[in-house]
């Protein structure tokens, strides 16, 4: 059960990662469609990770972060891709969604529609 | 110390939500002469709820990589968690009452995911498992990892059909939370503490045999195990 819809976050992806969205503590946060708009002068590949910090588990009492990949998309010069709740079935986040991209542009756009559960 | 829907809607005969089956005022309880061997001052006695009784929602979250587990323990014993990350595993989450003559009945409802959860009363303690001494959970064994495990949808957040109750000073229950998601899983117990602060029946009240045939049954560990 959804508690909270139809939010949306959007970012340029940079070479060392951006920050869109910090997952509250008690919700997964569901991609529901993703849109890239890439006005710059070159193919751009996205990618986006879920940053996360374990909480102490048996045998490592303070676990390290960790840098989940969780999908990749290649969108052309001058194009604007949208991918919608089909092609994102299955994708979850716990931690942060950072967008990271091949080269940072400001003209490369990512907006992510998503709900929180 | 535990109880689960299935039991009592076997003997209903309307449509009974889990919300339903919390103790509410006027609600009678029976505690097994099995408590003797923790809190003297219960065993096999019957109380009443004199109060309305507060709701406290308190959810947890842990996050464990896949193959490891996360350890909750709900007493009272040792501090609670800072709110900082903390250095270590050993901390209490503080789900017992700090007086006698209350109980916390808490409902238990798990979030969707891919985990399940094992349950020790006290540390060392398998409550659910088979009488037969040769097998026992284990989550260092990929047979019997899974023995006497609940499920998110064996008390889903939003009908919890599993409840726990404490009393002060009682001894620890455990929850350890097993990931198996694809690399790092986020498991959500959602507990709703209900708070009800009890005064005794003696066997000399008029209501007594009454309450002491239809108070609902809170057992000791003791009683859940061995058979």
């Amino acid at each position: 059960m959804a508690t909270v819809t139809g939010a949306a976050v959007i970012g340029t992806p940079s070479t060392g990662g951006s920050t869109l969205l910090t997952v509250p503590t008690n919700m997964k946060a569901k991609p529901k469609s993703m849109t890239i708009d890439n006005q710059s002068a070159a193919a751009r590949t996205i990618n986006l990770r879920d940053t996360v910090t374990p909480d102490p588990y048996n045998g490592v009492a303070s676990p390290s972060v960790q840098y989940l990949a969780r999908g990749q998309w290649t969108v052309g010069a001058g194009l604007t891709e949208t991918f919608d709740e089909f092609d994102l079935k299955a994708l979850e986040f716990i931690g942060t969604i950072d967008a990271y991209a091949d080269a940072t542009a400001a003209s490369c756009v990512i907006t992510i529609n998503y709900d929180l559960e | 110390m535990l109880s689960e829907l299935a039991p009592t809607i076997a003997r209903s005969t309307v449509e009974v939500k889990p919300s339903d089956l919390l103790l509410q005022q006027n609600s009678w309880v029976k505690f097994s002469k099995s408590w003797a061997a923790d809190q003297d001052y219960l065993a096999g006695n019957v109380y009443q709820v004199f109060n309305q009784p507060l709701v406290v929602r308190y959810p947890i979250t842990r996050k464990a990589p896949t193959g490891y587990y996360a350890t909750l323990d709900l007493s009272n014993t040792v501090n609670p968690p800072s709110t900082t990350p903390a250095a270590n595993a050993n901390f209490s989450w503080q789900m017992y009452p700090n007086t006698k003559n209350v109980l916390y009945q808490i409902s238990v409802g798990l979030k969707k995911g891919n985990y399940f959860v094992q349950t020790f009363i006290p540390s060392n303690k398998y409550i659910y498992t088979v009488g037969s001494t040769s097998i026992y959970p284990d989550f260092n064994s990929s047979l019997w990892r899974y023995l006497g495990v609940k499920y998110p949808k064996d008390s889903p957040e939003e009908s919890p059909v599993w409840n726990l109750y404490t009393v002060w000073n009682m001894v620890p229950i455990i929850l350890e939370l097993y990931s198996e998601g694809q690399d790092v899983e986020k498991m959500t117990l959602v507990f709703k503490v209900n708070k009800c602060q009890l005064k005794e029946i003696p066997p000399a009240n008029p209501k007594y045999d009454e309450a002491n045939a239809r108070a609902m049954l809170i057992p000791y560990y003791t009683d859940l195990v061995g058979f």
